[in-house]
């Protein structure tokens, strides 16, 4: 889709009849694919979601901007938008100390677990790395737990995360390569009592 | 004891994540053996399962369009009174009321030249008084603010 099909008409008043039809249809396009991208690297529904609603807001204020470029690859240009709002929220979690713990209970964890596993011991080992993998990232870096979540939850390549992230592939690799150090430290025994 | 010529299960994990080895001869290793290429496709398909799928009910993301699109629609003032900035000014503008006031107003504090001698701070007594019963306790037998508690058991006359 192209960028100059998603503004609005020059001058319109911003109301939701204004959005271009365009807009919208892209936005329910890309709205599960920012949400999942979101969730994963926040680990919480609700932030998830006041994250998503960000981005595409975000996304049509620029899009309107007079003089604005247009972005060559709508894809890619969003996922940077989702990842930067993303890594803002992580950076602010630091500062909001009394906020209650992200890491979803075991009950939800094994209700979405269920659906990818074919028995129940892989369930719950499923749910279990889930778990422990939550908090595991919450003990990386910003930047580290972006790397990682984007290939690990989201197949990213090291090429796609270095652009979704505005970095060189050799800043990523030593990114990648710290966050696997760590987290393998912090699971070594998960993986080591399953084998 | 003969070192396995294959990868360890930590080394294919550096390779998923970090698309190369960091010592030179195991990607070459990799490329080469098909038992270490089919336990990192084991690896990577156990990473995929481990992922868990978010389904969320039917019509939430119709609820979230629409509140994008509200969002959107909102006027610009109600957008900057609800962000956090009117909260970080305020606190801005209350921290330099203060750092102004603790620097402009005198503070309440005694001459310290004029309060001290050889070192030994003197403490500025203001109670009206106080050398009066000072100076009574010293020269009478008995203190002045005795005498009401006297006053208590003296004998009283007797009524007609």
């Amino acid at each position: 889709m192209r960028a100059d099909t998603l503004a609005a008409e020059p001058g319109a008043h911003p109301s939701p009849a204004a959005v271009s039809a365009g807009f919208t249809v892209w936005m329910a396009s890309e709205q599960r694919r920012i949400y999942g991208l979101c969730q994963h690297l926040l680990q919480d529904r609700d932030e998830a979601d006041s994250a998503t609603q960000d981005v595409f807001l975000k996304a049509h204020r620029a899009l309107n901007k007079p003089g604005g470029d247009s972005p060559a690859d709508l894809g890619k240009w969003l996922t940077r938008i989702a990842v930067n709002t993303c890594l803002d929220r992580l950076r602010s979690r630091r500062w909001r100390f009394w906020r209650r713990a992200s890491i979803q209970n075991a009950q939800e964890i094994l209700a979405q677990a269920v659906c990818r596993s074919p028995n129940a011991d892989d369930t719950y080992f499923a749910a279990q790395i889930h778990q422990r993998l939550t908090a595991a990232l919450g003990k990386l870096s910003e930047r580290q737990r972006a790397v990682f979540t984007l290939r690990h939850y989201d197949n990213f390549s090291m090429e796609e995360i270095a652009a979704a992230l505005d970095l060189d592939c050799g800043t990523v690799k030593a990114h990648m390569h710290r966050a696997v150090i760590k987290l393998r430290v912090e699971l070594r025994d998960l993986y080591r009592r399953r084998a | 004891m003969i070192p396995s010529p294959h990868l360890t299960d930590d080394q294919l994990i550096e390779r998923l994540y970090c698309a190369s080895l960091s010592r030179a001869g195991e990607d070459a290793h990799f490329d080469a053996c098909p038992e270490c290429r089919d336990r990192a496709r084991d690896l990577d398909r156990a990473r995929a399962r481990s992922v868990p799928e978010s389904i969320p009910p039917p019509d939430y993301f119709d609820r979230q369009r629409r509140e994008i699109l509200a969002r959107i629609a909102a006027p610009v003032e109600r957008r900057i009174l609800g962000s956090v900035w009117v909260p970080a000014s305020l606190a801005v503008v209350l921290a330099a009321g203060l750092a102004i006031a603790r620097w402009t107003l005198p503070e309440p504090s005694l001459d310290s030249a004029a309060n001290s001698m050889n070192g030994t701070e003197l403490i500025e007594i203001l109670e009206p008084g106080w050398f009066e019963d000072t100076y009574s306790a010293m020269s009478m037998a008995e203190p002045r603010a005795a005498s009401p508690i006297r006053g208590l058991f003296a004998e009283a006359p007797l009524s007609e």
